[in-house]
Parts: C-alpha cells; structure tokens; sequence
C-alpha cells in the first residue's frame, strides 16, 4: 500500500491517545485508498498522493476572506479559516445553541467517530489530525440559521476541520454549510444526529478554488419521528467527493438528500450518498442532477440499504445527468441492498444530451438556440432546487446554479 | 391402488423435490484429482488434441496460476479445493461412438429420464438438435446430417479442434480472453467438452441447436467450452440446459461461452439452468462459474441472452454483448431464482463501441428461503458510440422476510449523444394480489405462482417454446414451500 506523500506530521501528533490515536493508526496502514477498492472506483486519488501537503494547524494570516454567498440575512456565522475557528464567532450562537470544543472531550468523539463513514479515509485522517473539534447541542425552536463559513488560502496545506452536530429531541434548526477555500485539500468531517421528532433543513455548498481537492465525510443519524431535508451543490475544486451515510435509526423518519454537481474544465465531482434503513416505517427521498461541460466528469454512488426488520420501507432515488460536451463523461452506480420484504424501493439513472425536440420547439418560437440551452439546462436542475423547502436556504443555493449558468459556455463549439 | 406413474411424478412435482437428483451407475473413466500439468496433458491426449491446443492450455494454466479469486461479487463462499477435484470423467463405453446405436443404453435412458430424447427417430423431424455432454465428454450429438446438407457445422468443440482447427483457432478465445478472469483462465487450462457450432453466411439454421450438460460422476468439475459462430446473414438459436445429481458435496461448474456475430447475423442464446442447488440446509449443490460473452462484431448484428436460473448453490454468471458493430444490438433477459440457502450474482455487461448500439436488458430477481439474490450490471458507453441506447429494467422481488435482494448496476457514458435510462423496483407479493386470488378459488401456493409468473412474463416470453413450458414449471417448484 503506498502512503501518500501527505503524511501528517506526526511530530505535532506525538501523544494522541483514545479515539483519535486510533484514527491515527488506522489512516497510517491503509492511506488513501487504491485504485482497487470498489468505493473509490471511479474516483482516483492519485493526484492527492502526489501532492506535498502538511494539515494547517493555524487560521490563515491574512484573517478570514469574505465569502461571496446570499447568506440569510438573520444568520448566525461560524467561521472557519484553514480548518481553524475563530473562536470569536461563538459569541453570534442564538439560544438554543450550545458550543463546546471535542478535542478533550473523548466521549463526545467516539460518538463522532461512531457516526461517520467508518474505515474511511477522511474520517480517520480529519479524526487524527484535526484542528478545531466543534460540538454544538441546539435544543428548542431554533428559527436563526446557523452558517458554517469554510475559507482558507494556502494551496500547501490541508485542512480538516470536525464538527458534531446534536438536535435534542424535537428541537428545530437550520444548518449550512459553505465552502470556499483555496487549500490544497479540504477535508471536513461532519456528524449530525437529529433526536426523536426534530427537524433539521441542512444545506452544503462546495465552492473551493479551481485547484482544490474537496473530500468530505458527513455522517447522519436520525431518530424517530424526525424529518431531516437536505440539499448538497457540489460546483468548485478541482476534484470533490461529497460522501454522506445516513442511517435512519428510528421508525417514522423522513430523510430528503438531494444534490447536485456542475462541472466544467477538467473538474471531476463524486457525490456518495448511503442511506440505511435500519428501522422500518421511514422514507428516503433523493433527486440528483448533474451538468457536465468540457472535459468534465460526475458521478454519482448511491446505495440504499435496507435492514431485515425495516419493514415498510419506502427508499425512492433518482439521478439524471446532462452531458453537453463530447468528452464529459458521467458514471452512476445506483445501488439496492435490501434484507425485508415488506419494502418499496426503486432507484433510476438516466444519462444523455438535451433533447433536440424540446430544442427544436424553443428556437421556432424564435428563441436563439444558445438561450434555449440555457432555459433547458435551468429547468433540469430546478427539478431538484424546486423541492428545498426552507425558503432562507432556496435563497442561498437558487445563485449558485444561475451563476454557473451565466459564466457556462452554452455555445456549442465544444460539441464538434 | 397402486400409483400410477403419472401420479408419482406430480407427487414429485408438489413436493418440490430436485427431480434430476439421480445417479447413472456407469463405469467411468476418470483423471486423478488435482491439477497440475500432468493433468492438463492428460486431457489434452484424452481429446486427441493438436500440439497448439496443448500449448494453449499450458500457457492457460500458467496464467491462472498467477491469478487470484475475485472476492468483488456478493456472494460467501468456502474456499475451493482445486487439488480435490477429477478434471476429467468420461463413461467408459462412450470413446468415440459412431452412430446411436453404440451409445451406452444406460446414457440414453439418463437422458430419457432427463426428457431429453436422443433418438432422432421420435422427436418430430427438424425440432430441436442436440449435443448431450455427460460429465467430460459429449456423448451424442444429434441431426448433424441433417445440418450438415445446409452447411450448418454442429459438434463437440472436442471434434471440431482435429476437423476445423482454422475455426477454432481463430475464434477460441477471442472473445474472452484467456486471462479474462480467475475462471475463463482456469477453464482455458482445463476445458473438457462443450459445442461448436458454425453457421454459414446466409444460413438460417433450419432447426433450434441445443446441448444438455449433466454431472454425474462425485467429485468432478464440469468445465465446459461452447463457440458459435454466426456469419453474414446468418441466424441461430441454441438452447443449453443442466442438471446434475443430488450430492452433500459442492460441485464445480466453470464455463466459458462465447459467440461471435458478423454483418447481419443473429444468435439468440438461452438457457435453462437447473443444477442441484443444495438441500434446504445450504449442504451441497453446484458452484456455477461461468463467463458468456457474445461479440457483435458486424454491423446490425444481434446477440440475445435469455437465461431462466434456479439453480445451483452458488451462481456467478454475467452474459455480456460487445456491441461492436454499427447499429448492433444487445439483449439480456434473466429470470434468477433463489431458495433456501442459495447465492446469486448475476446479470450482464453492455459495452457500446458502434455507432447507434441497442441494448435491452429486463432483470427479474426473485428471493425467497434465507437466499442472497443480487443483479451486477454494467452500461458502458465508449466515445464513438454515437446514438447509442440503453433501457434497462431491474425488478425484484422477496417472498418471505429472511432473503435480501440487491441491486448493483455501474453506468458509464463517455459519448453526450447516447441515452441510457435505468430503472429498478423492489417489493413482495402484496396481500391484495393473493386475496384476489384466493377469494377465486386458487390455493395460496397457486396464486404465488402465478403472481410469479406474470413478474417474470417479459422473460418468459423470450425462451423458445419448449423452454418455456419448462422454465414455467421449473419456477412453480422452486417457491414451494416458501410462503405460508
């Protein structure tokens, strides 16, 4: 097994001990994953082990950049530079938020560590070498959305920042996540545990710099009666892997998990998604589009799995992509694993042009053909945006979409 | 009274036993076991075979001596012994025999029993053509004459490598590689019989082909090697059926199958796999290896899969098309049922290469027992692929609540033009179907079966038939006993 060049130094290691030494561990005898193991299939990390990184272990100096979101105007914003949170930003929490840090906390870190992708390498990478380890307990009604604002600017180094998540049983809140770093690699770890009958509307936003690597590992508990409505853009970097398990660990929850990957130049995005049903009664609903334009490539790994007892299940899934030039290339592996068989799954892919009929329509009603692309290519993909329901958050992710559409070549020279 | 034969048999029938579970007690000739290149010449001298043929089997052995058993499929399986195994078993009396007359009675009542008719004398004229493969060796091979005045070469590939080397030497192994996989190599090394079939350009072979492969002997291996060849224009239908006894200990099937179609031709290739599955505690049963490959190497040629499988412990088993030529077409029917403690993993690879390709795959998996029945597939859509399609419909169904039923379908597209559409379903036989048929009279294992059978129509439709009928008769009996 080669070891990537990136090794974290293991000097400012020396002395972990609990989970995180165990992470250490785990990461130093399998590195990143070859090209062989089936998860990583379609998306090698080659690049990645070549690079020369070391994992930030300070903010940035030049203070934190600005991000260039639509954010929510009543929003509560934690920054994070290079990974590290400037730990001012605390003060801003609404009610019903409660921060505390996990690097001394060991208890509050298995449970991450419990909730994550397990054996994965982000997971135990971010585990072993992070930087800032931030819980938040929200408990009530919280209305105020609570931004997680991820920057960096050194192309050297990585960052890992960690951050746990717990609603209390019926509580409510709003999360986000935007990501806008100009690191080498970015690799954050998430764990989100909604209690019985809570309810979280959860965004993330992947806007790196054009050279950025994107690995992220979110992991998501839900409990019983709870509804959990989250949306993924994955736009920036160079290379991105939105990866996120979901386990749906009481009867009744209702999980929403949509996403959607624009890729132009030479970017290559990944979403992963792997829900499991673990307890019967519940339902999963996933819509996924992908624009791919250049040489650009997507794919989408998507596995629902269903438990022995989880009867009653209702897991539906749908992936679409558009290719719009010759050498973008879009994989799918939709993927069923059902044990019970009181269950309604289903799962569809498509892939392929526009359609030249609706084209066709378009410019006879004397629209030019590149603006019919574009009105084309806008209502594949709001499809999907259509369906956010907190309208703070379709607010948000609506200008990311039509930002790429506006600076998007829809000419069609490339297609020749 | 006394019970009428009649009687016994739908006895047989309701109880859901293996029927084909018997032993012909037949002096055989076997290899001894393990495997090595003793061995490998051994069966090549058995078959009379040229140096190259030799050679190529040692070259075989020496790659897959070097290969490891993939572990990618969703399947536990104990590891195989291959030093435990007789790679060669041929009944005694059977070495070369002229006509049928000279075939060991005791074959043609084996398959007799197995309602496989040997003698051309009562089958209806220009029905069905057979080769019947008993362990190693092929001992009868049906209405050559007959084919032969069209043109039409039908034989065990055994005769068909000292007839038609140039044949042979041009297409073995072009399809799948010998390296191909763990078992293409092993079978590459020790192939033992299987058929050849030549069709000429502009021949529409007169009858259907089929060739029926029953283990016999204990502790063997079948490794079997069918080629078809279909020219210009040319059009054939081969149908493949199996069984093997009843034994407590796991048996070894490694196949390689490959066809080749030219401008034009098409080959439709079905099979009815019915090989012992193990008891209902999981003991014995076959290991089903196989790798199916059909080359569409011609323009709008056309190579169709139509698979029925319930059978065997184990299945690993992906028919796949290269769709090569221009405005090709691919096509992939399976019904896999799974019972009791039996595995399957199976289902098909579409490589699309020509421009305007077509492929059609409609999987029907059906889980009941404490079975594993999972459909692998792969759409892959090279850049000159231009225009080409793919529609593909995955269903699943479980009966009972201690099976699982997966899904694995891979999807690559490199070209924008091609549209591929992808679709999967996964539920049980709701209790309104069953009420419906019951408050008409049918017994609950009767509405199952038919509820089954209508989830499984757009397969069925597609087996010739003769298979048909069977293949219908075949699924009644491997759910007895799973519901209620």
């Amino acid at each position: 097994m080669s070891v990537s060049t990136m090794q974290p130094n293991l000097d400012q290691l020396a002395g972990l001990t609990g989970v995180r030494a165990g992470a250490l561990t785990r990461w130093q005898e399998t590195g990143w994953p070859h090209s062989r193991v089936e998860q990583w299939r379609f998306t090698r990390l080659a690049s990645l082990e070549k690079m020369d990184l070391r994992p930030a272990s300070a903010a940035a100096v030049t203070g934190t950049a600005a991000i260039s979101a639509d954010l929510p105007k009543n929003a509560a914003i934690l920054s994070f530079s290079n990974g590290v949170l400037d730990v001012a930003d605390l003060a801003v929490l609404p009610v019903g938020v409660k921060a505390s840090f996990l690097n001394e906390n060991d208890t509050a870190l298995a449970a991450l560590a419990a909730s994550v992708p397990a054996s994965h390498p982000v997971s135990d990478l971010s585990l072993a070498v992070m930087t800032s380890g931030l819980h938040l307990e929200i408990a009530g009604k919280v209305d105020v959305p609570i931004i997680l604002a991820f920057t960096g600017d050194d192309n050297g180094v990585s960052s890992h920042p960690v951050v746990s998540v717990k609603l209390a049983d019926g509580a409510s809140a709003v999360l986000a996540e935007w990501h806008q770093s100009a690191v080498g690699l970015s690799a954050p770890l998430m764990a989100i545990e909604v209690g019985d009958k809570a309810r979280l509307d959860y965004a993330k936003v992947q806007h790196d710099s054009a050279q950025s690597a994107h690995l992220a590992a979110t992991g998501l508990t839900l409990g019983e009666g709870s509804v959990f409505e989250g949306f993924q853009i994955s736009v920036g970097g160079q290379l991105a892997r939105l990866e996120t398990h979901v386990t749906l660990s009481g009867e009744n929850a209702d999980c929403t998990l949509s996403a959607i990957y624009l890729g132009r130049a030479n970017q290559h995005h990944d979403i992963t998604t792997n829900m499991s049903h673990a307890k019967g009664h519940c339902l999963s609903n996933q819509i996924i589009r992908g624009v791919l334009d250049d040489s650009a490539r997507g794919v989408f790994q998507g596995k629902v799995h269903v438990a022995p007892d989880a009867q009653k299940t209702d897991g539906q899934q749908m992936s679409r992509a558009l290719l719009l030039s010759r050498k973008a290339e879009a994989d799918a592996k939709p993927e069923l694993e059902i044990y019970a068989d009181d269950v309604l799954c289903a799962h569809g892919a498509t892939v392929g042009e526009l359609d030249e009929t609706q084209l066709f329509y378009l410019t006879s009603r004397g629209i030019d053909r590149d603006t019919a692309r574009g009105m084309l290519i806008s209502a594949f993909l709001d499809d999907a945006i259509d369906s956010i329901s907190h309208l703070g958050l379709a607010a948000m992710l609506r200008p990311v979409t039509t930002a790429w559409m506006t600076t998007s070549n829809h000419s069609e020279a490339g297609d020749q | 009274m006394v019970a009428t034969q009649e009687t016994i048999d739908t006895l047989e029938e309701v109880t859901g036993k293996y029927k084909y579970g018997f032993v012909t007690d037949i002096e055989s000739d076997k290899a001894p076991k393990g495997l090595n290149e003793d061995i490998i010449r051994f069966i090549s001298a058995k078959k009379d075979e040229p140096q190259w043929m030799l050679d190529w089997r040692l070259k075989a052995f020496a790659t897959w001596q070097k290969m490891e058993t993939p572990d990618w499929a969703k399947l536990d399986i104990e590891p195989i012994d291959y030093q435990d195994i007789h790679y060669y078993a041929a009944p005694k009396s059977s070495e070369g025999p002229e006509s049928l007359d000279e075939v060991d009675p005791e074959l043609l009542k084996t398959y007799a029993k197995l309602g496989i008719p040997l003698d051309e004398q009562k089958i209806l004229a220009g029905v069905v053509a057979v080769d019947a493969v008993f362990d190693s060796v092929s001992v009868a091979t049906t209405f050559r004459g007959e084919l032969a005045k069209v043109g039409v070469i039908f034989c065990p590939i055994s005769e068909a490598i000292r007839d038609y080397p140039d044949l042979v030497k041009k297409y073995i192994g072009s399809v799948v590689p010998v390296a191909d996989n763990y078992f293409s190599a092993l079978n590459s090394a020790v192939f033992t019989d299987g058929s050849f079939v030549y069709i000429p350009k502009g021949v529409r072979c007169p009858m259907e082909l089929s060739t029926y492969f029953r283990i016999n002997e204990a502790n063997t291996g079948q490794f079997e090697r069918t080629l078809i060849i279909a020219e210009d224009e040319a059009y054939v239908s081969y149908l493949e059926g199996c069984t093997a006894p009843q034994r407590d200990e796991n048996q070894l099937h490694a196949a390689v199958v490959e066809l080749v179609a030219m401008d034009d031709a098409e080959i439709k290739y079905s099979t009815v796999q019915n090989w012992y599955p193990g008891d209902e505690n999981g003991l014995g049963g076959i290991y089903n290896f196989v790798t199916k490959r059909g080359a569409c190497r011609g323009d709008r040629s056309k190579i169709s899969w139509t698979q029925v499988e319930t059978g065997s412990a184990i299945t690993w088993k992906y028919p796949s098309c290269i769709l090569q030529g221009k405005d090709s077409v691919g096509e992939f029917y399976s019904v896999a049922l799974t019972n009791n403690l039996q595995q399957a993993d199976t289902g098909t690879k579409m490589i699309h290469i020509g421009e305007g390709s077509r492929s059609t795959i409609i999987s029907k998996g059906i889980s009941a027992g404490r079975s594993q029945n999972c459909y692998r597939g792969l759409v892959r859509i090279q850049p000159g692929a231009e225009n080409a399609r793919n529609f593909t419909q995955c269903d699943s169904l479980l009966v009972g609540d201690k099976c699982g039923a997966h899904t694995v379908p891979y999807i690559v597209s490199r070209n924008p033009s091609a549209k591929i559409e992808h679709e999967a379903t996964t539920s049980r036989i709701s209790e309104d179907q069953l009420f419906y048929c019951q408050q008409r009279g049918i017994s609950t294992e009767d509405s199952v079966s038919l509820i089954v059978n209508g989830f499984c129509k757009e397969v069925m439709k597609e087996l010739p038939m003769e298979f048909a009928v069977e293949a219908q008769k075949l699924i009644g009996i491997s759910l007895e006993g799973s519901v209620g």
